[in-house]
């Protein structure tokens, strides 16, 4: 039998052991109202209680279904555990009602339908506050039933004076039967909080499984990405040691073969000489422009493939998406046309920024504003982000400050308030309208 | 798995709504067949409620019914008849626990604490309230407040009874004594009680006595002490106007000088005075009763003699009607008991037919009670009307809490003893209040 299948049964055997009780305790003190009618002993019955009792027929029907009511709405909470909150507690309320009425209909003689509510309320009960107005609500609930506490204050009808009309044996078989049903009862509700928690416990231990394991593959996968971005670093320094040695060093090779030739032929014969450095100068173009393909190859994909706006507006979108960070782009510079190398520049800037703003700033949002004065072009990333004191290497800002000194650019940062990175390059502009 | 507790829940669920369904249909079908017809239930118990012989006792009531019945249109008012004033308690509380008690009855005496304590009988006063025609000052106030505890009105008087002295007028004309008038005192009580007690044959026994029947309590409520408290917590026993009342009944005593005298002197003729309830008084004389007693000497009523700190009060018993605070005709339930306690036909019916005296005013000040009992003493009594008015006026309230019985049954004991010289009167009287106080705790 599975876990859930025993807390259920649980639950209807709870659900009819207390009807039994209800009926029992309701039922003795309807019928004795009867017996003692019929023993001619109302007056004597009336002084000793000193209450007026409910009529038989009131009792009876009071109690069963208020016991009744109280089941239905039990029940009609279990239905509907994942509702909202406001609609849970009113059910626990509705319960909490049902139940002192109908333990006050049977004169507080039974107060084992506490238990019931206790158990619907501990089941439905999250988080810790809930605790604590649990804990309330179960002190007033029993409070509230509890004959010796509150009985004489409600006016209430003890069970003893109705068994009077009953005989001795009888009524040590009733109030026996009773205790039974109590005791029951509260075996019963221990064996169902028991599986209760222990189900809470179980639960509790598979989601520290599941973190722990998650926990694991997370740090593998960080492991293979460093491998990956090690190997990817490897390829590529192969490459460019292969270009380098396939391009620029057979140039070069190429180049000081010619320029020793050149040294051995220029007194014997300035003209071969002087065909000889044309050559060398064409090696040494062809050289050249072979360093421009192959350092074009290094080129950010997306510059290859579109013009400079839609690879920045692209790569923030890919970023912010991937990251979850909002990223606000405002160019003011129209058309957004330059150099290859200041296009790469300017991705860069703006990629190793954003970057970094993500990665060590934390920022929930960033804002880049391009803008140009005169021949300087200005990139402005600030974000929002923890920002930093004391700053230090590593961050890519050496990185991008090389970068921008090729293009006798500058680089300023500020981490006071959030980070703040402006970048000048001055453009090329004239060349630009050509 | 999951699905299968569901599934459990929802089937406990159903059960639940469909016994929820009988239940409700069962209670609904036995309420539905209850306020059916428009029936007020009276209840009454049979013979006098004074303890004294009675002809027809549902004549009065039979005619307030009719009356009530002619008024309210459809209201039918019923009652069970021949339960006894023994057996009439135990009736009443077989119905309230039964749920099933009339909506208007006669309340058992001295039961009205119990009674408002269990909840059994409706506050009168919302009702007093609407009714513009009611005025609680035409009743007399020691009727009236009878049936007002617990600093509420649970109840209406139906009939007092008060106490007045009987005194043989031919015993008193025989010694040449003339009728004490109402302002008499314990003084002249006394020195006429000395006087008629002689020996009148010569036989050497006395035969001819003061008074009989006088006790204490009659001495106290004359000489104006007051018991107990309004809540009947604490007694007064050690008050100065109960020792007062004590050393009197005791010096009455001493004057019948040591022979305890009986109801069969006083029918003989042989005792000037006894105090006399009401009902007794008019139920001595008349047809057929005075048969049995064969008494022929005259009559007639005076106030009780006041003792030197009172004004000869004496208690008046009342009958009460209440009504069920269940009742599902609240205002059916006013106007009937408004027939029957407030109605003047219905209480001047009551001088004809019954024993008691009315408790409204106008009733009891009629030219009626004169005409009814001249033709109940036939020719040789005679009574002062006003006297009984001014008694009624007078009168004190009875307590009405639940332990007046008990304390004054332990009272009655210990002060006989005093008044026989048994315990010391001194300390006797102190020990007495701590002792009612401990019963009253």
């Amino acid at each position: 039998m599975t876990r859930e299948r025993v807390v259920s049964n649980l639950q209807q055997a709870a659900y009819i052991l207390n009807l039994g009780a209800v009926i029992l305790v309701a039922g003795s003190m309807a019928y004795s109202i009867f017996a003692i009618v019929d023993a001619m002993q109302a007056e004597m019955f009336l002084s000793l209680i000193r209450v007026r009792p409910w009529t038989p027929g009131a009792m009876m029907s009071i109690s069963v279904a208020g016991y009744l009511c109280l089941v239905f709405f039990s029940c009609l909470g279990q239905l509907w555990d994942h509702k909202r909150r406001m609609v849970r507690l009113l059910i626990t309320a509705t319960e909490m009602f049902f139940c002192i009425g109908t333990t006050i209909a049977m004169n507080m003689n039974y107060n084992g339908l506490v238990l019931l509510v206790v158990a619907d309320m501990v089941r439905g009960q999250k988080g810790s506050r809930q605790k604590v107005i649990l804990g309330i609500a179960v002190v007033c609930l029993y409070t509230i039933v509890n004959y010796n506490l509150t009985g004489s204050y409600f006016n209430m009808i003890p069970w003893e004076s109705y068994l009077i009309c009953f005989g001795g044996s009888t009524q040590a078989f009733l109030k026996g039967l009773l205790s039974v049903f109590s005791s029951m009862n509260l075996v019963l509700f221990i064996l169902y909080m028991t599986m209760l928690i222990q189900g809470e416990y179980r639960e509790r231990e598979r989601f520290q499984n599941l973190n722990e394991q998650l926990e694991e593959a997370n740090k593998k996968l960080k492991e293979f990405a460093a491998e990956a971005e090690k190997n990817a670093e490897v390829r590529e320094r192969n490459r460019l040691a292969r270009e380098i040695h396939d391009t620029l060093g057979h140039s070069l090779t190429g180049i000081v073969a010619g320029i020793d030739a050149c040294l051995t032929m220029i007194d014997i014969s300035p003209e071969a000489t002087k065909q000889q450095l044309i050559k060398i100068g064409n090696t040494a173009r062809q050289g050249m422009t072979d360093v421009r393909r192959s350092v074009s190859k290094l080129r950010p994909d997306a510059l290859e493939k579109m013009d400079l706006e839609d690879a920045v507006v692209k790569m923030l979108q890919d970023t912010g998406a991937a990251s979850g960070t909002e990223i606000q782009f405002q160019n003011q510079v129209k058309p957004f046309k330059f150099h290859e190398d200041e296009e790469e520049a300017i991705y860069r800037v703006v990629q190793e920024a954003t970057t970094n703003a993500i990665r060590h700033g934390h920022a929930k949002k960033i804002w880049i504003y391009i803008s140009k004065a005169e021949q300087w072009l200005t990139i402005m990333v600030r974000d929002n982000g923890v920002g930093c004191d004391f700053i230090h290497e590593g961050f890519g800002l050496k990185h991008m400050e090389e970068r921008l000194h090729l293009l006798d650019g500058t680089l300023e940062y500020d981490g006071k308030d959030g980070f703040l990175i402006t970048a000048r390059i001055p453009i090329r502009w004239g060349e630009e309208y050509q | 798995m999951r699905y299968g507790g569901k599934r459990a829940v929802r089937i406990s669920m159903i059960t639940a709504a469909l016994l929820l369904a009988v239940v409700a249909l069962t209670a609904a079908s036995y309420i539905g067949r209850q306020g059916q017809e428009r029936v007020l239930h009276f209840g009454m118990m049979a013979g006098s409620y004074w303890d004294v012989p009675t002809g027809n006792c549902y004549e009065v009531v039979d005619a307030a019914i009719s009356r009530f019945e002619e008024k309210h249109p459809g209201v039918t008012v019923e009652y069970v008849s021949g339960i006894l004033k023994e057996d009439y308690p135990e009736w009443l509380a077989e119905q309230v626990l039964l749920g099933k008690e009339p909506d208007v009855f006669m309340i058992p005496a001295g039961e009205l604490d119990t009674f408002v304590s269990l909840g059994i009988l409706k506050r009168l006063e919302p009702l007093m309230g609407k009714d513009k025609g009611f005025e609680r000052e035409a009743y007399y106030d020691a009727a009236y407040f009878y049936g007002s505890i617990r600093g509420g009105q649970y109840a209406l008087p139906y009939e007092s009874v008060p106490t007045l002295m009987f005194v043989n007028k031919t015993l008193l004309s025989k010694e040449g004594i003339r009728m004490p008038g109402a302002d008499w005192t314990w003084n002249d009580f006394l020195s006429l009680c000395r006087q008629v007690t002689k020996d009148t044959d010569g036989d050497g026994v006395i035969d001819q006595f003061g008074c009989f029947d006088y006790g204490w309590r009659e001495a106290a409520d004359s000489n104006g002490a007051v018991l107990f408290d309004k809540d009947g917590k604490t007694s007064y026993f050690a008050d100065s106007r109960v020792e007062e009342a004590v050393r009197f009944v005791k010096d009455l005593n001493a004057a019948n000088e040591g022979y305890v005298v009986t109801a069969r002197e006083f029918d003989k003729g042989q005792v000037a005075f006894r105090p006399f309830a009401f009902s007794q008084y008019r139920t001595y004389k008349p047809y057929p009763w005075r048969i049995k007693k064969y008494s022929d000497f005259e009559w007639d009523c005076v106030k009780l003699p006041s003792g030197p700190d009172g004004s000869g009060q004496t208690k008046l018993d009342t009958l009460l009607m209440g009504v069920s605070s269940r009742t599902k005709q609240e205002y059916m339930a006013w106007e009937f008991i408004k027939e029957l306690c407030y109605e003047e036909e219905t209480q001047l019916h009551l001088l004809k037919a019954s024993q008691g005296m009315p408790v409204l005013k106008k009733a009891a000040q009629s030219p009626l009670l004169r005409q009814v009992l001249g033709s109940d003493t036939p020719g040789n009594g005679d009574m002062d009307v006003k006297v009984i008015g001014q008694v009624m006026e007078e009168a004190m309230e009875t307590p009405n809490f639940r332990l007046y019985l008990s304390a004054m049954n332990l009272a009655d004991g210990e002060i006989g003893r005093m008044i026989n010289g048994d315990v010391s009167m001194d300390s006797g009287l102190l020990k007495l209040q701590r002792e009612v106080n401990g019963v009253l705790k």
